[in-house]
């Protein structure tokens, strides 16, 4: 269970930094062809999201090694914080799913209308959906310290990626010209 | 039948890019522009939000907003309004009525005829164009031109075009006295910058040409709402993202516009192409005006295949 909630966190992880990673150079480029800025864009942020996965694996190890006679309940502690946080991403993460799809595949005036409808607006509501996540990983079992603790951690990096990467994907679109 | 859904206005509606570029109507030179001006149109217009951020950019020692930041400002909010057209697919959206209307010219044209001449009216950026030429989505035989007022964005039309080598023009004209002529006169955006009295000389404009297609938003009851979420979501710039809403709340009214096409070019046969009524508002955010000679209404409405089934008749035939 344990194994499987990580990685389902970790994949999700990394393929939203790779679509922060392709905001970050959205609308500031005007040329017609940035198909290799959004494809580095797109690398750039999935390492962005490898990045904040190394840098939590090395949290949680610190942790674990912290709490180490305490470890098996800090596990359970964390799977469970884990699983609350990934029941907040998954319907996000299929929606949007459903909806690039849509936008990619359908005629353009299917297209056109998933981007109104769902991809717009999800990505205004997408600084509130880490918020959410951390707040359902949140425990108030005051002895589940170190899951309400991880949450916010988590919070933190995701927050300081996104920073990041848009900070990388000003310099990347005002220095990119087409091949 | 058109319904009319556009707002009933107290104050007037402004776009601060509409305000902080001027040009003389004579020579075509552009004029500086007074910040103090532009604040209190803003003012006047009850829009205080906009008018305290045109209160920040630099302005020169005759208190006159500095040209480079302005320049840079309506490129950021072009660039910007292009990721809109990319995701509302309006290139796509504008060749499955263009392509076929071509078709139909070409067809009623003697063998032999020159290539088509396709303008785009108040082009921006001219994405279209620049998108239509690197995707050869009209295929051959198609010239494409680009019009803007504002030469600040018809030189950078102009750069992006190089900079892809893309075989397009992009040249300064207004969109009331273009020079030259064309076969199709089209434009993404442009008709609400006018005011309802103005579009019957915009039309008037174009009723020597084949056909014209001009698209705009669809002032439905959802569009304010819907506009300010996506531009929100999408523009980075707030004085982007004000405009973007404004354009939306600008926007005429499908009657308004028939009357006026009507009006400007009466020898046309007139229709928008969405769904009736707007029945579903959201798969109409943005719609065309059609104008067509006569003799092309009904070879253009079969050259449409099912998406015939869209077009609203206005005047004419069809």
């Amino acid at each position: 269970m344990t194994a499987l909630v990580a990685t389902s966190l970790v994949s999700l992880c990394v393929l939203d930094a790779s679509l922060v990673g392709y905001r970050a150079v959205c609308g500031r480029s005007a040329f017609v062809d940035r198909r290799s800025l959004d494809r580095r864009a797109m690398v750039v942020g999935a390492m962005g999201g490898v990045g904040v996965v190394v840098a939590l694996a090395a949290w949680f190890s610190a942790l674990l090694l912290l709490l180490v006679d305490d470890r098996g309940s800090t596990v359970d502690q964390l799977t469970a914080a884990g699983t609350r946080m990934l029941a907040v991403y998954a319907g996000l993460a299929v929606l949007t799913t459903v909806a690039l799809a849509v936008f990619f595949v359908a005629p353009p005036r299917w297209g056109s209308l998933s981007m109104v409808t769902i991809l717009g607006p999800l990505t205004l509501l997408r600084p509130a959906v880490p918020v959410a996540g951390a707040v359902a990983a949140a425990s108030r079992d005051r002895h589940a310290v170190p899951a309400t603790l991880s949450a916010m951690v988590v919070l933190v990096a995701v927050a300081a990626e996104t920073v990041m990467l848009e900070r990388w994907g000003e310099q990347a679109a005002a220095a990119y010209r087409p091949l | 039948m058109v319904v009319s859904l556009g707002p009933k206005r107290e104050r007037p509606l402004l776009e601060v890019s509409d305000l902080v570029f001027a040009h003389d109507p004579g020579s075509g030179d552009r004029v500086p522009v007074r910040r103090a001006d532009v604040v209190t149109q803003l003012n006047a217009a009850g829009d205080r939000g906009a008018a305290r951020r045109v209160a920040r950019p630099p302005v020169d020692h005759h208190a006159m907003l500095e040209p480079a930041v302005v320049d840079e400002l309506l490129i950021r909010m072009h660039t910007q309004l292009q990721r809109l057209w990319e995701e509302l697919r309006q290139g796509d959206l504008g060749v499955s009525l263009l392509k076929p209307l071509l078709a139909t010219i070409r067809a009623a044209a003697p063998s032999g005829a020159p290539p088509l001449r396709v303008v785009d009216v108040g082009s921006g950026l001219g994405y279209f164009v620049r998108w239509a030429t690197a995707t050869g989505a009209l295929g051959p035989g198609v010239e494409l031109v680009g019009y803007d007022l504002n030469e600040v964005l018809v030189r950078e039309a102009r750069r992006l075009a190089a900079a892809e080598g893309l075989a397009c023009r992009f040249e300064a004209g207004d969109a009331f006295a273009l020079p030259g002529g064309a076969d199709v006169f089209i434009s993404s955006g442009v008709l609400h910058h006018f005011g309802a009295q103005q579009l019957p000389a915009f039309f008037a404009g174009q009723r020597d040409a084949s056909a014209f297609l001009h698209w705009d938003p669809v002032p439905t009851y959802l569009a304010p709402v819907g506009a300010w979420v996506f531009h929100r979501a999408r523009m980075r710039d707030p004085l982007a993202r004000h405009d973007g809403v404004r354009s939306i709340q600008r926007a005429h009214a499908d009657d308004v516009l028939l009357e006026a096409a009507s009006a400007g070019a009466p020898a046309m046969a007139t229709a928008l192409h969405g769904l009736p009524n707007h029945r579903l508002p959201i798969l109409d955010v943005i719609r065309p005006v059609i104008g067509v000679r006569p003799a092309l209404a009904q070879p253009f409405r079969g050259a449409l295949g099912p998406a015939a089934r869209r077009l609203v008749p206005g005047a004419g035939s069809w």
